[in-house]
């Protein structure tokens, strides 16, 4: 049986071929943690990543009254800017920005924060694999 | 053997140059000579956790020296990380505890006694707000500005959490001094 961290990597890679816009790939380091990540959301059951599903998850209004777009902006390849204390925070898209995706560790400690910050709880495995399969293409 | 001399009496005439600058800031200053030698301007953080605290703590606002703060706030501050002033900002345990002993072995009254800087946390009463930008001190210094114009709806600036915006690379060094003060987006501050 074709795990499916196997599938989404088939996914992506005919999506890039079939693409007109060939999306930047990721670095190494982006695309280990990434592939480090996505497994380990596997193993805590999450379903099948879905770049669809997590691209809208971003911009959904969580029970605080605001979704990930207040902080990280619109455009993932421009500076956003923190709600409250107004502190630029760097791009997100990994195409512009080589540190994203590539630490695993920091990686779930902002979906930790964050989660809580717009959700008000964590985010669930298939919550988190969908937003990291959808950001990796950014 | 004259390149060595030389350089002998180069180290010399700097180490001349360092002191009589800083008995010249201390006079200049309202603080007695060592607190300010020592102190004054800026403040010489002790014990581990000075990186590890810019690094997560900068990721939102000003790593606000620790002298400005007291043990006892540091302490509430760190310990409701999951609530921080509506913001979760949750930190791994063991780097909690790293930020948490750096912050109150640099407390205004602890270490960071001797910093100029502590005298906002002792000398504020306390109005039981955890806030730094919440002291006493801190508004007195800054009730000359219009926060809404000057800082809020300051497309540069946004939010007072945001020091440098104001007093530039000086003040993550704790530096804060009236001077060296640029509103952006407005004339040079002059008082």
């Amino acid at each position: 049986m074709m795990t499916w961290s196997k599938k989404l990597f088939i996914t992506l890679t005919s999506t890039l071929v079939t693409s007109a816009v060939v999306a930047t790939p990721l670095t190494a380091p982006q695309q280990t943690s990434v592939d480090q990540l996505l497994k380990s959301y596997q193993a805590q059951g999450a379903s099948t990543p879905s770049i669809t599903a997590g691209a809208e998850f971003w911009q959904t209004k969580g029970d605080n009254g605001i979704a990930c777009t207040a902080c990280h902006g619109q455009d993932l390849t421009q500076a956003g800017k923190h709600i409250k204390t107004k502190r630029a925070i760097e791009a997100m898209a990994p195409s512009v920005n080589p540190e994203r995706l590539s630490d695993v560790g920091k990686v779930e400690k902002w979906f930790k924060r964050n989660c809580k910050s717009v959700w008000n709880r964590e985010c669930t495995a298939t919550e988190k694999a969908n937003v990291l399969a959808w950001l990796a293409t950014q | 053997m004259q390149t060595a001399n030389m350089t002998n009496n180069i180290k010399k005439l700097s180490l001349i140059t360092l002191v009589v600058a800083a008995s010249s800031t201390a006079m200049a200053s309202d603080g007695g000579f060592f607190s300010n030698v020592f102190g004054g301007n800026g403040y010489q953080p002790t014990g581990q956790g000075q990186e590890i605290y810019q690094e997560e703590c900068s990721a939102c606002h000003l790593a606000y020296p620790a002298p400005l703060q007291t043990k006892d706030k540091w302490l509430k501050i760190m310990s409701s990380l999951d609530d921080h002033f509506g913001d979760n900002a949750e930190l791994a345990a063991e780097t909690q505890k790293t930020i948490t002993d750096y912050l109150i072995a640099n407390a205004a009254d602890t270490n960071g006694e001797s910093s100029k800087l502590s005298k906002f946390a002792r000398r504020s009463r306390d109005n039981g707000s955890l806030r730094i930008t919440d002291l006493e001190g801190f508004k007195r210094k800054h009730d000359e500005i219009d926060k809404m114009r000057m800082v809020v709806n300051n497309p540069d600036v946004g939010s007072f959490s945001q020091c440098s915006a104001c007093h530039g690379d000086n003040a993550q060094k704790g530096i804060f001094d009236e001077d060296t003060v640029k509103i952006p987006n407005f004339a040079r501050w002059d008082d």
